[in-house]
């Protein structure tokens, strides 16, 4: 089976498996929106600091979500020993890897495009569709960025239950860079501070390369038998 | 099996342990004794001698950690895990010292303990990360998942290393006094306590490595041990 091909074949099972349960985006919404409360009660932000505090406030949503995607992600591939069975079929071990960082993706990415007009709803800040068209492309780079370690760190402490209790403390850390470019983009575009987008978006460009390749290339020896 | 005595300390061990215990006294008489005071910052400023070392021989031994990371993956060649295991744990050690005398230097000079600048704070992330390095080595009870598991993540915690330093280098752009330090025009006797206490604190990381190296060789061994006897009794 070609490498793409394959790719492809995981989102789709995680795609139809979604539809079918509803289980993540549902549990990922609920969850983030809890956060949002939270942020809300801890700050009790006036108008004029929502527009400051904003891309701090959802990137750090995004990233306490995105901890419960990849439990939800690893968690289903447990289930039956599912990892086994597609570890058996011909798709390429390299595309099983980037299929799931594709599906988590997704899943991450269908969510910040629902909270993030949440905030206008919850908090009125004051977006435009021309910003709320900005947004998509920190929006893509980073979730893709958080996806690819996130992933990736799910797969090295997935080994044991109690390497999972770890899952945070490692994923936190190496997705430091990814956070700071993303919420500078952010800044820029409701503050006009942070400077111009292009180097910090071609700096997530630069993040996502780095982190994909090296993940793919360590990949087959944490699926090792 | 090799029979290997480790109990047995060799000679050129003492002899460098000696040699390395003799040049931290010297260290700590140049540092202390020998190097001018500086002009604005005072005797506060001899804290440095002791901070750079320990900082730079935290990455190297990180740097190690990569390195045999990668090794072991290519040859399964169990010495170069526990080199990379035992690096790791020393590393921690340099760095977390560094990062105490670092923020007891910036209090008298900076007028705070701590301030978010692009080495500190990468300092501090390594220092996370490698701490759960630690963590995630005893979180598992199969040993050779541990070795594969340890090795890759080592690999790509380093090559986050300058990632993490550039974000936070254009996060915030101005820089404390700090980057000036290496550009004073420094006096000569101060550039040589610098060196004889590099020269130290690389000889004490490669003399610790040794010795925690020993220890989980020793280790292993007593696995190896442990799994003969329950192989014997089944």
């Amino acid at each position: 089976m070609s490498f793409l091909r394959g790719i492809w074949e995981i989102f789709r099972k995680d795609f139809l498996f979604e539809l079918e349960t509803g289980e993540t985006l549902s549990l990922l919404l609920v969850f983030a929106l809890s956060v949002l409360f939270l942020f809300n009660f801890s700050f009790d932000l006036s108008r004029a600091e929502v527009q400051k505090f904003f891309p701090g406030f959802f990137w750090l949503t995004v990233l306490f979500t995105s901890v419960l995607g990849f439990s939800k992600a690893i968690e289903i591939e447990r289930r039956g020993h599912a990892i086994q069975g597609i570890l058996m079929t011909p798709i390429p071990r390299e595309s099983i890897y980037l299929g799931k960082v594709f599906s988590s993706f997704v899943f991450l990415l269908l969510v910040e495009l629902i909270l993030a007009p949440l905030f206008v709803v919850f908090f009125g800040l004051k977006m435009t569709g021309a910003q709320f068209l900005q947004l998509l492309f920190p929006l893509i780079l980073g979730t893709l960025g958080l996806a690819a370690i996130g992933t990736f760190m799910a797969l090295i402490c997935q080994v044991s239950p109690k390497g999972w209790l770890l899952f945070s403390l490692g994923y936190f850390p190496l997705a430091v860079p990814t956070l700071i470019a993303s919420t500078k983009l952010f800044q820029g575009i409701f503050q006009a501070v942070g400077g111009p987008a292009a180097p910090w978006l071609r700096f997530l460009g630069v993040i996502d390369t780095v982190e994909l390749v090296v993940a793919v290339l360590l990949f087959e020896y944490l699926m090792e038998e | 099996m090799k029979e290997n005595k480790p109990l047995n300390i060799s000679t050129t061990r003492k002899v460098l342990w000696g040699l390395g215990f003799a040049l931290l006294l010297v260290s700590l008489y140049m540092a202390l004794l020998f190097a001018p005071r500086e002009r604005t910052m005072g005797d506060v400023q001899r804290i440095f001698y002791f901070h750079m070392p320990l900082a730079w021989n935290g990455f190297l031994a990180f740097f190690i950690t990569f390195l045999y990371g990668i090794r072991y993956l290519i040859r399964r060649d169990l010495q170069d895990d526990q080199i990379a295991a035992s690096s790791a744990e020393v590393g921690l050690f340099f760095i977390t010292l560094a990062l105490i005398t670092g923020s007891l230097w910036a209090r008298p000079a900076w007028g705070t303990f701590w301030v978010w600048e692009p080495r500190l704070t990468t300092a501090f992330i390594l220092w996370l990360m490698y701490v759960f390095y630690l963590f995630l080595r005893r979180s598992i009870e199969d040993r050779d998942r541990v070795r594969l598991v340890t090795s890759v993540y080592g690999i790509i915690a380093f090559v986050n290393v300058p990632l993490v330093f550039m974000s936070i280098r254009w996060w915030r752009t101005q820089h404390p006094v700090l980057i000036k330090m290496g550009k004073i025009d420094m006096a000569p006797q101060m550039v040589q306590t610098l060196m004889v206490s590099l020269v130290t604190f690389t000889i004490l990381y490669v003399l610790l490595l040794v010795e925690r190296r020993a220890v989980e060789r020793l280790e292993d061994r007593v696995r190896q041990m442990k799994e003969q006897i329950r192989e014997v009794w089944q």
